[in-house]
């Protein structure tokens, strides 16, 4: 798919005092386009999803250089105006989400909710609602329930159902599928390439696995200290690396022995 | 023998929800370490809740060295509280949001029962264990990653001295190669200090390397059980079979759309029927779990 990038990144690093943890140099994310981010724990991951979002503001950081999503510029960029680009543009899920949702609300309520403010029509709503948790796998029966009433991973398919419903163009999502058993993985994963083919959602996917990552990504970014190591397409970067890190990153992928059951 | 702790039909409800049914373990050094692996929402980390007295039991028990962990008072409870240590899927939820890395880690060895001088280098040498860097000790929770986060979550487990340690999901949010040394470290442990575990995974990987029993639940129920090369390398149940099989692999596919099982479990006879292969009309009938490699199927693979 083709057209302007949904997220463009140039020269973008996010400090505490005086230590830099994430660095971007370069990065653009084209519609339908998936991108992962893989690397060691600390590496500045999460903070750079979160930089890029605009939900580093008011916090100890200190961001600089540019984040354009949908074109408009992020960094320094105020609440009152990346309010348009939240929730219907722009989501993120976030790597431990139950913390997250407004603990008082059921989960359906918090769904209708966000489709309403962004000018949804109730009956639209109820279908993209059925449409987004069948397509998580997750039982319908849950949106009667409080956030801290489900299971880690029916509230992390929630938040991708969340953001899947308010058919978000850029989708940030922190090791979405982390808390899910293979089975349902590996329906989240192809629901991703879907949204991403059949939408042209844009994804920003932080995860750890790197088979999971060939499965879905078609541009890879390695990161280690804060700085990004290697980035190409993954064909690229997967089967032949070049830094010594992301060789290591492969060898040490877990693999069951044998084949199981396979 | 007394196991350090026993679960017998044990059940876990939320206001009408059945969480977890009729489960029944052993948890003791001397049998080794236990992996609990399933579906999201089968009611894994349920147990571990219940085990920890987290949550109470709608029916069954659970006891401590033979005694009831409802009744336990004063030493008796402490001992227990000590012995059997959990590390949650979110190091955040269990570390005190007030508290520095070192703080924490100091409060845990004084119920483990270190004070004085020998405490800054133990702490120094939790910290390496775990791989983190000593300079992160005077930082508190919201000012690490995620997996900082969990590691020292890890440390804070081990600083007490236990003998059984929960674990749910200790590893989901590390990267591979800090994972293969949490993996080298908890292997260690098992083997100097005599721990065992009782992890909760999604990952076959970690549940073959780490323990010798494995059990598989599905919708609050035991669907499987057996030693760990037995259920995962020849799996019976066909929900065990279908878990293993979609591990991802490199450059594995993706499944078709539309091919998405649904999501709501059956309501009577095997709750896996709406998603079962195998399924005929004799699943309407729960099935039960019997035997030493056993699987609740009426037409299990082998
Ligand atoms: N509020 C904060 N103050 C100071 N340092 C912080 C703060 N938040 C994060 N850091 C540090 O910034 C670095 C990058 O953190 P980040 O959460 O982005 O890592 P990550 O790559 O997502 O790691 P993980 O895979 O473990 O989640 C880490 O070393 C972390 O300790
Ligand atoms: N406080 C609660 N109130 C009502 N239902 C709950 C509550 N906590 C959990 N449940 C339900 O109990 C069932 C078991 O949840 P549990 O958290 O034990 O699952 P799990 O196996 O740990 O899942 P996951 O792998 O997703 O973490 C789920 O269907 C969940 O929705
Ligand atoms: S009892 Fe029937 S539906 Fe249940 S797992 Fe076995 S074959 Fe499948
Ligand atoms: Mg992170
Ligand atoms: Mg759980």
């Amino acid at each position: 798919m083709s057209g302007d990038p949904v997220l463009d990144v140039t020269e973008l690093s996010v400090a505490y005092g005086d230590r830099t943890v994430s660095t971007i140099p370069a990065l653009t994310v084209a519609p339908g386009e998936v991108v992962a981010i893989v690397g060691e724990s600390g590496s500045g991951k999460s903070t750079a999803l979160m930089a890029i979002l605009g939900l580093l503001g008011g916090t100890a950081a200190r961001v600089e250089g540019s984040v354009r999503v949908l074109g408009t510029e992020v960094v320094g960029a105020s609440e009152k105006a990346l309010r348009p680009l939240r929730g219907s543009r722009m989501a993120l899920v976030m790597q431990s989400p139950q913390a997250s949702l407004n603990p008082t609300m059921r989960l359906g309520r918090l769904l209708r909710r966000a489709l309403k403010r962004h000018g949804v029509p109730a009956a639209e709503a109820e279908a993209r609602i059925a449409d987004a948790t069948r397509a998580v796998g997750l039982d319908e029966a849950l949106l009667q329930r409080f956030p801290h009433q489900v299971s880690g991973g029916q509230a992390q398919r929630f938040a991708i159902a969340l953001a899947v419903c308010l058919g978000a163009e850029l989708i940030a999502a922190d090791e979405p599928t982390s808390a899910l058993d293979a089975t349902v993985q590996l329906d989240v994963l192809a629901l991703v390439r879907r949204l991403a083919e059949e939408r042209g959602a844009a994804w920003l996917v932080v995860a750890h696995d790197l088979a999971l990552v060939s499965m879905i990504a078609d541009h890879v970014l390695v990161m280690r200290d804060g700085e990004v190591v290697e980035s190409g397409p993954a064909r690229t970067v997967l089967a032949d690396p070049r830094h010594e890190y992301t060789r290591a990153l492969l060898a040490a992928s877990p693999t069951l022995p044998t084949g199981g059951a396979r | 023998m007394t196991s350090l702790l026993a679960v017998d039909g044990l059940a876990v409800r939320y206001g009408h929800q059945l969480a977890l049914r009729d489960f029944s373990l052993d948890l003791d050094p001397a049998l080794g370490s236990v992996a609990v692996v399933g579906e999201s929402g089968s009611g894994k980390t349920s147990l571990a809740r219940a085990l920890l007295g987290l949550v109470r039991p709608a029916e069954g028990t659970i006891a401590f060295q033979g005694k009831d962990i409802a009744g336990l008072r004063g030493g008796a409870a402490r001992e227990w509280r000590r012995r059997v240590q959990p590390v949650f899927q979110d190091g955040q939820e269990a570390l005190d949001p007030r508290r520095t890395v070192e703080s924490a880690l100091r409060e845990a060895l004084r119920v483990g029962g270190l004070t004085g001088a020998r405490v800054p280098a133990r702490i120094e040498e939790l910290l390496a264990s775990v791989e983190l860097d000593p300079r992160l000790a005077t930082r508190r929770p919201h000012e690490l990653s995620g997996g900082q986060r969990q590691r020292v979550a890890i440390a804070r487990a081990l600083a007490v001295g236990p003998e059984l340690l929960v674990l749910d999901e200790p590893t989901s949010a590390l990267d591979v190669t800090v994972q293969a040394r949490i993996i080298a470290l908890l292997e260690r442990i098992k083997e100097t200090q005599g721990v065992q575990l009782m992890l909760i995974t999604h990952s076959i990987a970690l549940a073959d390397r780490l323990t010798e029993r494995t059990v598989v639940l599905f919708n609050g129920r035991e669907v499987e059980s057996g030693t760990t090369t037995e259920v995962l390398r020849s799996p019976r149940h066909p929900y065990t079979a279908r878990l293993i099989a979609s591990t991802p692999t490199l450059w594995g596919a993706l499944p078709a759309p539309g091919t998405q099982p649904s999501a709501s479990a059956a309501t009577s006879g095997c709750a896996y029927q709406t998603r079962c292969p195998r399924a005929d009309d004799d699943c309407a009938v729960v099935p039960l779990l019997t035997g030493l490699h056993g699987a609740a199927c009426h037409h299990p693979l082998r």
